[in-house]
């Protein structure tokens, strides 16, 4: 006993690391928070769909920067990741009495957000609540103020990441058909 | 898969059909120019009449073909799809009043469409039930978008030339296969009724009772699947079908099913649906990992094989030797045909002897097989004169669908970038099998017959 003790204090103290005071904000957000930079793997490419005269050389991105909480990822009461989609689409016309509107939609069209009217810059910004969905941009009449879906034609469209992956149902487990199996 | 195949695999596909006509073809057995004998300036053989062409859209924008058969319905439905960058997703339908004049008077188009992925409308057929006539629009939708478990949607078109009459009766879903239906038959039973056979993302083609879709019980209309066989291409879920055809059987009085797919072709016995019974199957053909379209002549003893890969040819079997009973497996084409051996051929219709082809980038094709060993080119005519595809699958261009009147020999067809054509060849006002030794089978069913052809009708 007194030999470990000896020993133990003659250990060098200089090269015990000091236990440096512990900063909230920089470690646990940082380690546990999904970052607040929109990462590019989840951004949805917008691809015109050439319906209205004008506007088929429009490009756009929509951007997916997932919310923060102090538990990380932040998720809405159904269990979905909530982000936030920046939304810029270039290169589209000006057209008389209409304004372009960005929306988000369940693959299935079954539930509609409104994100917001694109700015004079072809921006806007809202919230997703939605694991997969698509992104819409229409045209519609200034002042169109609808919430719960578009009325005019659909101008860019882009499908998020997660809409990419597909069930299985219909073959067996481990046993995969590529989309196109059945050719033309 | 198929479509990777057919990219990755085209020295090898040359390879096959090599080996098919070295090894187990007669020298003389394979026919076709070799050289396309059409030019810019002179797309059709002398007896080809352009009746009508009707542009109908964006490039890669029309899929297959269905024309009524009664000379007082003159409509034909084409499918549109988008395999391009552009087109609609949907279904057309174009009168003939003035054949001449061809018109487009409806145009059915799935909802939000732009939002919907892959290609849409594929494959059409029409039937008549109870003296209304229903229109069947295949469609496949990719998930991540709506609608990628819809296989299909009807329409009740009985009061045509009328579009405002036309109207949606009932969708068919298939949850457990999404993707849709890429192709579809349908095929008037013995039994009295009135089927859908469609492809599906699985190991089989589903069976619908189209009575029970247009009164309204479209959710518990599948009553039969015809199997895929495992085979050495495939086993487990890994199977599937690519098109068929259904004909009544005089010989034997049995209803018979025709299906390309995994590992080759399958004859069936669909007489009782709820035990289809295999009767010969083609498979370990050289060069067929996949069976496309699988017709056969009115008696049922030859079949015209399509595989779908760029240098295959169509193939020519005899199933005699299996319908006696001597093997049960055929898998060595008696001859071939191909309209350009550089190309690949698509769809066909037989008329006995005709075979009506739409060739993809050869156009309208129409050969016969009045010597089975001996297939000849019998006219032409290229609806599309362009270059193979360099943002799509090289071979998939031109004319897709081609379906014939039997009553005046009226034949359409449907180009995925030209649009609708329909032809008249000289010599050929109709036909009726019995003029030529021949059951009165072809894809065309009798809606209002209340037999089916017996082989005294034929035999006499």
């Amino acid at each position: 006993m007194w030999t470990l003790l000896a020993l133990l204090a003659l250990g060098p103290a200089e090269e015990r690391p000091a236990i440096a005071p512990v900063d909230l904000d920089a470690t646990v957000f940082a380690t546990c928070s999904a970052v607040a930079e929109p990462p590019a793997y989840y951004a949805i490419s917008l691809v015109p769909t050439r319906q209205v005269v004008g506007t088929g050389r429009a490009t756009g991105l929509a951007q997916m920067t997932f919310d923060r909480s102090p538990f990380g990822v932040e998720l809405a009461a159904d269990g979905s990741y909530r982000t936030t989609l920046a939304v810029e689409v270039a290169h589209l016309p000006s057209i008389d009495d209409h304004e372009f509107v960005a929306w988000a939609t369940t693959p299935s069209i079954d539930r509609i957000a409104r994100i917001g009217t694109l700015d004079e810059d072809g921006a806007t910004t809202g919230p997703v609540e939605w694991n997969k969905f698509l992104v819409v941009i229409t045209l519609e009449p200034v002042g169109y103020s609808e919430e719960t879906s578009w009325s005019g034609p659909v101008i860019l469209r882009g499908m998020s990441r997660s809409g990419r992956m597909h069930t299985m149902a219909g073959h067996g487990p481990f046993e995969q058909l590529e989309c196109r199996t059945f050719g033309y | 898969m198929i479509r990777n195949q057919r990219c990755r695999t085209g020295w090898w596909s040359v390879l096959a059909v090599a080996a098919i006509l070295a090894a187990f073809v007669q020298p003389e057995a394979l026919s076709g120019q070799g050289y396309p004998e059409w030019t810019p300036t002179a797309p059709g053989s002398p007896n080809i009449e352009v009746i009508s062409h009707l542009p109908l859209g964006p490039r890669l924008g029309v899929a297959d073909i269905e024309l009524e058969q009664e000379l007082s319905r003159p409509y034909a439905y084409v499918s549109r799809m988008q395999y391009g960058d552009d087109g609609p997703k949907g279904m057309d339908i174009i009168d003939l009043s003035d054949e001449r004049n061809p018109e487009v008077i409806y145009r059915w188009r799935i909802e939000n469409q732009e939002l919907h992925q892959r290609t849409g409308g594929m494959d059409v057929k029409y039937f008549k039930m109870d003296d209304r006539y229903y229109v069947v629009q295949s469609v496949q939708f990719g998930q991540g978008g709506p609608n990628s478990d819809m296989g299909a949607v009807v329409l009740d078109v009985t009061g045509l030339p009328d579009a405002s009459t036309v109207e949606e009766v009932a969708r068919i879903y298939a949850p457990e296969t999404p993707g849709g239906f890429h192709n579809i038959f349908i095929y008037k039973h013995s039994n009295g009724g009135t089927y859908l056979f469609t492809t599906v993302s699985g190991p089989g083609a589903n069976v619908y009772d189209l009575r029970r879709v247009v009164e309204g019980d479209a959710d518990n209309a599948l009553v039969a699947n015809v199997p895929v066989p495992e085979s050495a291409e495939g086993t487990g879920a890994t199977r599937g079908y690519h098109d068929f055809y259904l004909g009544w059987h005089p010989d034997t009085g049995t209803d018979r099913f025709y299906g390309g797919g995994t590992g080759g072709y399958y004859v069936y016995d669909v007489t009782d649906l709820d035990n289809p019974e295999i009767l010969v199957t083609l498979t370990g053909i050289n060069g067929v990992r996949y069976g496309h379209t699988f017709t056969p002549s009115p008696d049922g003893r030859y079949v015209v094989a399509e595989t779908e890969y760029q240098f295959a040819p169509l193939r020519i079997f005899d199933l005699q030797p299996a319908l006696d009973g001597e093997v049960t497996n055929v898998s060595r084409p008696i001859s071939g045909w191909t309209a350009d051996w550089q190309n690949l051929v698509h769809n066909h219709e037989i008329r006995w002897p005709y075979v009506f082809v739409s060739g993809y980038l050869d156009g309208l094709q129409v050969f016969t097989l009045m010597d089975p060993y001996k297939p000849t080119t019998v006219a032409y005519y290229q609806t599309y004169i362009g270059s193979p595809n360099v943002d799509r699958t090289p071979q998939f261009q031109g004319a897709f669908g081609v379906d014939v009147r039997n009553e005046d020999g009226l034949i359409v067809i449907s180009d995925m970038s030209t649009g609708f054509w329909a032809f008249r060849m000289d010599g050929f006002q109709g036909w009726d099998g019995t003029n030529w030794g021949m059951p009165n089978v072809s894809s065309v069913q009798d809606w209002d017959a209340d037999e089916m052809p017996s082989p005294e009708r034929w035999k006499e």
